[in-house]
């Protein structure tokens, strides 16, 4: 956040970062630390799954825990809504009582396009329970709107497919979401490279989250950097309000010669 | 009663695979065998989520089906 900007609110939380980091993919457990400093992100996602029945841990939370991040819990891998649910009923209890979950329902196994309606069911169910719902979805703007509407803290229309960093493909409709929905926006996947997100910030989208995009980066930490002020870039310029886009030259020198 | 209880040992699921435990077991005694004292995990049995200040009395039964999850990376 800079001073000219306002706070990312999420639930009745604050942030300064407009950058969200998933932890997946990363080397090690040094690499994923380093990754989050060079973004400051203050949100950074992590998966529930089975423990396995070698005990030891990963040391992921006592990380995210000593950096001071807000730990959001995903759904990956669920395909109803009931299994989502569930899962963050499970996360809840881990995390000693976190109300934020990032909700995803998945569709299809080739694609991991979100199945809208298991992701409506769902979020209604996780906000009258409580849930703090940064719902992940299509880039359509009316179930965007559904879900902002049903009381999520946030919605998050994909850019593009999960893990393809192909960038925004429809940014007419991310504009669009941006435009119709009163809670934050996020793109949540499909950010290639910096100007990516830039891209999504000056859509006026409040925040981005990625981790792919870092994590698969030749060098994750300078990544990380380069996000970090791509976010800012983007989202400093979408403040601004950009000049008029013209079909002709205009000079900007005054006219004549010497 | 049935057979089931009348034996010495029960048979749970835990996280998909059969697990034996003798009968009257608890849930703590579950996690002391299982060597996951001091894990950060959470825990339900048949898909509801147990309260970790019920872990000491919760008490396991024939059929049980226990999860047993903790956090990774993931975006």
């Amino acid at each position: 956040m800079t001073a000219l900007d306002n706070p990312l609110i999420l639930g009745s939380r604050h942030y300064g970062s407009r950058l969200l980091l998933g932890t997946g993919r990363y080397k090690d457990l040094d690499q994923t630390r380093r990754a989050i400093q060079a973004s400051s992100a203050e949100i950074v996602t992590v998966t529930i799954r089975r423990l396995s029945s070698t005990p030891g841990g990963s040391g992921l939370l006592p990380l995210l825990s000593e950096l001071g991040c807000t730990v959001l819990p995903n759904t990956a891998g669920c395909y109803t809504a009931k299994d989502a649910v569930y899962t963050c009923q499970l996360a809840r209890d881990l995390l000693d009582g976190e109300s934020l979950c990032k909700l995803e329902v998945i569709g299809c196994k080739e694609t991991l396009q979100p199945d809208v309606r298991g992701t409506l069911a769902a979020a209604e169910t996780l906000v009258n329970d409580g849930f703090d719902v940064m719902a992940y979805t299509t880039d359509d703007p009316l179930i965007a709107r559904e879900l902002a509407a049903l009381g999520c803290a946030a919605v998050m229309p994909l850019g593009a497919p999960i893990g393809s960093g192909l960038g925004i493909q429809n940014p007419l409709n991310i504009a669009r979401i941006v435009e119709t929905c009163a809670v934050p926006v996020l793109v949540d996947a499909g950010v290639g490279t910096a100007s990516h997100a830039a891209t999504a910030m000056e859509l006026g989208c409040d925040a981005v989250l990625m981790n792919t995009a870092i994590a698969d980066a030749g060098e994750p930490v300078r990544m990380a950097e380069a996000m970090r002020h791509a976010v800012i870039a983007g989202r400093q310029a979408w403040l601004s309000g950009r000049m008029p886009a013209r079909q002709y030259a205009q000079a900007s020198s005054p006219p004549g010669a010497l | 009663m049935t057979a089931e209880t009348q034996s010495p040992w029960i048979t749970v699921t835990v996280n998909g695979d059969p697990y034996r435990m003798p009968a009257g077991s608890r849930l703590t005694d579950l996690i002391t065998r299982r060597g996951l004292q001091g894990e950060r995990m959470a825990i339900a049995i048949n898909r509801s989520v147990i309260r970790r200040t019920d872990y000491p009395t919760r008490r396991l039964t024939h059929g049980d089906a226990i999860d047993i999850v903790h956090a990774v990376g993931g975006g």
